[in-house]
């Protein structure tokens, strides 16, 4: 049953890569759909360019694989025109933070039901190493072998104030939470955010830090956004102690596609048109 | 030759220009006239100089002459600027209370609104009453074209319009041939793409503002319920070609429209619908000059620009049209053409077709025609795949056109993809794959251009005849006709810009022996697409200022190089 969920494609990935956590938390609650007798046919997969994007090869779902930083318009086109797709974006943290910010808060603050899983290895691994918008500070890659003169941006934070309605963060090293998120996520109405912390084996392996410091500390009133933004600012993606996991913030509010009323019919324009001239 | 009418109205930004204008192009629209109009503005939103130039014919006309008949002033620099198109006959209407030293007829219209209690830009209305009266239009019909144009504050509206044309006499006759000629309908080359695009089935319009594709924005977003579609106004234009594509992908026909700037943007979604064979429509609205360049202006620039956009190598479709029942029947067309060959169809627009107001005399069925008649490739979506069957996204075929199942279809994994791939959608970089996508995507442009071949891809007018050829295309089709009937000249517009039709074009061009080619360009794209397939331009005519040459203006280039 599980097994075809997954495509005839060679994996290149890397051994160890925290893309295969993301990658089969997916395919089990895929799979969970398929034993709810929810239909397959509805789940659509829009990925991003880098390492991750390789999942819509290998997950055999529908799937866009669409262009760096741009999953999310892709995906807003494709709610918005079929309101019964589940819609799944698995996006980078260069990817989505930094080319494709811009989407991003829109989607956010649209609040569209489109569930956005940032695979945030902290670095650009496609292309051999850079530093992205959540590397650590003075985060030594090809393109900043003296050190990133950046600080990292918090994207929880970011994501939280531009009106995203489900927050919440996992760790590629503990599977079964994260598909609890990614679960959680797709069933929320409205913008669900999902920030995976994910190692990446062969130009940043935090394995041992995020072994060490995450801690799932979930809000203990999921609505409170003072309660949010205290558990977000805890780890600012550079030093401290604890990393926190868990979900963080949901609220409910109208759905961006809400807003639109259907489609009309084939064959409605023509009608449309001729009254539209009669009455010029 | 019948009545040909021309008017101009100027005032600043903010005095009403445009509606007033618009007014007396429905005017003479409902009297049975031919009627184009052009707003002529800067990038201003109060102050500077705006006028309208509205020409009234009994032929046919999508033009402006040099000489006007009736000026009406709203201030001093409408004088200024305009007097000297004025003929011995001509008459000036002008605020009495805002223009002082000229003779004409004057109208204390500010006086007047001030009187009635009304607002400043109802100044427009009191000069509109004055109009009526001078060219000797009956107070009921007045009345009736006031009600239905200036709905704001009607009744104080009327009031103050009637006033104005009880103020003056009248100095003409303008007769009502609506009964021999019929009433006809006024639309912009704007809402004309609207249109169209709505009759080809769209269900939704995604665009960002950009001056001057803005009106079909406005246009359909003002409509949106009547007509069935969604409009949105995203981040940006980077976004709106994608969440056109998204929606493509679902199966829902989207396009989006910009201007030069927000192209440069999509070029990037533009390339990617190329690969992934998606269909999208693009109205691109060329305005003057690269850069953020003079928004307001004309200019047909981006030709090539829009013919080599993207990166990579795929097919696309682009037709330029000339004016609103062009751009109506060509949006129709590009639709369909998107979504038959699974490509990007660009409409190429420029200022002066956008927002000129265009008599539109259109049979809608025979407008439908031109698209159904057509012998493409039938409509290659399909919505059910049998249980057990396996769907391949870009399975192979004779004339390259793979079955395309939207996402969400029973039974099929739709997996579409911007990186080269196997027909299954999966990516690949086997050299024998990437050859077989260029293939595919060749075998598309091939059976596009054998579609092509059965349909009127080029204009022609003027006389048929004759020895020498006047060459245009988009907005200057009509002026150009215009000219060449007058000079005996052939006429000749190609619609279809890629694939360029080069066997219809060669064979309008049998018989000819000398070409002029007259572009609203510097360098002259079309001169040197056709170039490149042996047709090479006598003379050219280049016009780069932003505005349209007047009939004059082109009829005096035109004896030059004859
Ligand atoms: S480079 Fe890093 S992210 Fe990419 S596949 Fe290898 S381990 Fe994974």
């Amino acid at each position: 049953m599980v097994k075809n969920l997954i495509t005839s494609e060679q994996n290149t990935w890397c051994m160890g890569c925290g893309n295969f956590s993301v990658e089969h938390s997916l395919k089990e609650v895929f799979a969970g759909m398929r034993d709810d007798s929810k239909s397959l046919d509805e789940v659509v997969l829009v990925a991003g360019i880098g390492c991750h994007g390789k999942i819509a090869d290998y997950l055999n779902v529908n799937s866009v694989y669409s262009l760096h930083g741009r999953a999310i318009p892709f995906a807003t086109g494709i709610k918005l025109a079929d309101n019964n797709l589940k819609v799944i974006c698995c996006v980078g943290d260069g990817d989505a933070y930094a080319e494709g910010l811009e989407h991003l808060i829109f989607a956010a603050k649209r609040n569209i039901d489109i569930t956005v899983i940032v695979h945030d290895n902290r670095v650009y691994g496609l292309t051999t190493g850079q530093y992205t918008p959540t590397s650590p500070y003075h985060f030594k890659g090809r393109s900043t072998p003296g050190g990133s003169p950046e600080r990292p941006v918090n994207p929880l934070s970011l994501m939280l104030v531009s009106g995203a309605t489900y927050i919440a963060r996992s760790y590629s090293g503990r599977k079964e939470h994260l598909a609890g998120i990614i679960r959680a996520g797709i069933e929320h109405k409205g913008f669900s955010y999902i920030e995976v912390l994910q190692i990446c084996a062969s130009y940043c392996d935090m394995t041992d830090s995020y072994e060490e410091k995450t801690e799932i500390r979930n809000n203990e009133n999921l609505t409170s956004y003072s309660g949010a933004e205290e558990i977000i600012n805890i780890w600012n993606y550079d030093n401290g102690k604890e990393i926190p996991l868990g979900e963080f913030y949901q609220v409910n509010k109208s759905a961006y596609e809400d807003e639109f009323s259907p489609v009309s019919d084939v064959n409605s324009g023509k009608t449309s048109v001729t009254e539209f001239l009669d009455g010029i | 030759m019948g009545l040909d009418f021309s008017v101009i109205i100027g005032g600043k930004a903010g005095e009403g220009i445009s509606s007033a204008g618009l007014t007396i192009a429905r005017i003479f629209s409902r009297l049975g006239y031919y009627v184009y109009m052009d707003f002529d503005h800067p990038s201003l939103i109060k102050g500077g100089h705006n006028f309208s130039v509205i020409r009234a014919s009994e032929e046919k006309t999508g033009s402006l002459r040099e000489g006007i008949d009736i000026l009406i002033a709203l201030d001093k620099n409408t004088v200024n600027i305009h007097k000297k198109r004025l003929k011995p006959e001509s008459t000036l209407i002008f605020d009495s209370d805002s223009v002082k030293k000229v003779s004409g007829t004057p109208v204390p219209a500010k006086q007047i609104v001030i009187d009635s209690g009304g607002i400043p830009v109802m100044i427009n209305s009191c000069l509109l009453g004055a109009f009526c009266r001078t060219i000797g239009l009956e107070r009921g019909f007045t009345r009736s074209v006031i009600r239905d144009e200036m709905p704001v504050k009607t009744e104080k509206n009327l009031e103050i319009a009637m006033k104005g044309y009880d103020y003056v006499s009248e100095l003409c006759n303008i007769p009502d041939i609506s009964e021999a000629a019929g009433r006809k309908k006024i639309l912009s080359g704007n809402e004309a793409v609207a249109l169209g695009l709505v009759y080809a089935g769209l269900d939704a319009y995604i665009s960002y503002p950009m001056s001057p594709a803005s009106g079909i924005l406005h246009f359909l977003a003002g409509n949106s319920d009547s007509f069935g579609i969604k409009v949105i106004h995203p981040e940006g234009e980077i976004a709106a070609v994608l969440m056109a594509e998204g929606f493509a992908c679902a199966g829902r026909k989207a396009a989006t429209g910009t201007s030069g700037g927000g192209f440069c943007l999509m070029t990037e979604g533009l390339s990617y619908a190329g690969i992934a064979e998606i269909p999208l429509v693009i109205v691109l609205a060329q305005r003057q000059s690269p850069g953020t360049g003079a928004p307001t202006y004309n200019a047909q620039s981006d030709l090539l620009f829009a013919s080599y956009a993207g990166h990579g190598e795929f097919p696309r479709f682009i037709a330029a049209p000339a004016n609103s029942m062009q751009a109506f029947s060509w949006s129709v067309i590009a639709m369909d053409i998107a979504w038959d060959f699974q490509i990007p169809s660009i409409i190429l627009m420029d200022r002066t077709v956008c927002e000129g107001i265009y008599t539109f005399e259109c049979d809608l069925s025979s407008a439908g025609e031109i698209s159904e008649n057509r012998n493409i490739s039938e409509s290659s979506v399909i919505h059910s795949v049998p249980k057990g069957e396996k769907y391949e996204r870009y399975a192979d075929s004779e004339d390259g056109v793979s079955p395309f199942a939207p996402l969400g279809t029973k039974n099929a994994v739709v997996k579409i993809n911007g990186k080269t791939h196997f027909r299954s959608g999966i990516s690949t970089g086997d050299p024998e794959m990437l050859q077989w996508l260029a293939d595919k995507r060749e075998k598309k442009e091939n059976s596009l251009k054998s579609a092509l071949d059965k349909i009127k891809c080029v204009h022609a007018g003027g006389t048929s005849d004759s020895e020498t050829a006047l060459i245009c295309w988009g907005s200057l089709s009509m002026l150009c006709e215009e000219v060449a009937e007058k000079f005996s000249l052939k006429l000749i517009q190609p619609v279809v810009m890629v694939p360029f039709p080069e066997k219809e074009m060669k064979k309008e061009l049998s018989g000819i022996k000398r070409i002029i080619i007259a572009e609203d360009n510097s360098t002259g794209q079309l001169s040197l697409i056709l170039k490149g397939m042996g047709i090479h331009a006598d003379k050219q005519i280049l016009s780069y200022k932003g505005r349209q040459m007047t009939v004059e203006e082109l009829s005096s280039k035109i004896s030059e190089v004859l």
